[in-house]
């Protein structure tokens, strides 16, 4: 089966994070199991790895957190999408469109 | 027997490194792994067995660690490297009263320093330049031995200042 490589996938990991989030919060796990559906699979995306990203995403101001229950009683922590994110994921989304144009244009020549 | 929660709290110890990291990684951590526990149990797995196939997909252990070791504030580095610099000098975990003994030891040296110093240089106009400089030494030794015998560390000084600041702007 295809597989999408480990840089590939690190460098789609935060235009796919906000671009989750643009539907509504959510929390770790969560977003894993989309990616996993969305890619079928195809994503190498070690499931921990998403956590740093989260915590950097929200240094920077583009995503915010806060706690809330599951329906387990246990503690979970969401993540919501913040302005600043919402741009960040236009411009994100721009870049990939371009890159994806040229590869287009390629295939032609 | 195996104990989950134990076995979780040994995990997420080991990935989050030490003491320096507060609680709340390792909540969030703890909540993906029962989310992903829970799953496999329900589809057949025992406890263990799912416990081991969680923590393999998070993912190797060295590249969480890096991956978290990006995210490290100034004064989580900080914390971290005073904690190798004891766990080194192998003064880790020293019973109060040998510390407060330490402390009182130290004090002596730099008051008698302090004293010797300003009685030295009463005419060069540079013993108060001086005294400030050997109090500011004296706050090294002071919070190696506090964090030593697991009262403070950096962190909860810092934390400790922080929070005596923020107290005072909310009365004001």
């Amino acid at each position: 089966m295809m597989s999408i490589s480990k840089d590939l996938a690190a460098a789609s990991s935060t235009p796919l994070v906000l671009s989750i989030l643009s539907h509504g919060d959510s929390y770790g796990y969560a977003i894993i199991q989309q990616v996993h559906e969305l890619s079928d699979g195809q994503m190498e995306w070690a499931d921990g790895m998403l956590y740093p990203i989260l915590h950097r995403l929200e240094k920077k101001k583009l995503i915010e957190s806060y706690w809330g229950t599951a329906e387990t009683g246990r503690k979970r922590k969401y993540y919501r999408l913040l302005q600043a994110g919402l741009k960040e994921l236009h411009e994100q989304r721009k870049n990939w469109a371009s890159l994806h144009g040229m590869l287009r244009k390629l295939e032609g020549v | 027997m195996f104990q989950l929660e134990q076995a979780m709290d040994n995990w997420c110890d080991r990935i989050l490194v030490n003491r320096c990291n507060n609680q709340v990684k390792a909540d969030e951590i703890k909540d993906h792994l029962y989310c992903v526990i829970e799953r496999l149990t329900d589809e057949g797995l025992d406890e263990q067995q799912a416990f081991n196939a969680a923590t393999r997909q998070l993912g190797e252990a060295d590249d969480l660690m890096a991956e978290y070791a990006k995210n490290k504030a100034l004064l989580n580095k900080v914390c971290e490297a005073e904690q190798t610099f004891l766990s080194k000098l192998r003064i880790k975990n020293m019973n109060p009263k040998k510390a407060g003994m330490y402390q009182t030891v130290v004090a002596l040296i730099f008051a008698a320093a302090i004293l010797v110093s300003s009685y030295l240089l009463k005419d060069t106009g540079h013993g108060p330049t001086i005294m400030l400089i050997l109090v500011g030494l004296w706050c090294i030794p002071f919070s190696i031995i506090n964090a030593s015998s697991g009262k403070h560390s950096a962190r909860s000084e810092f934390e400790c200042l922080r929070n005596y600041f923020r107290k005072t702007q909310q009365a004001d």
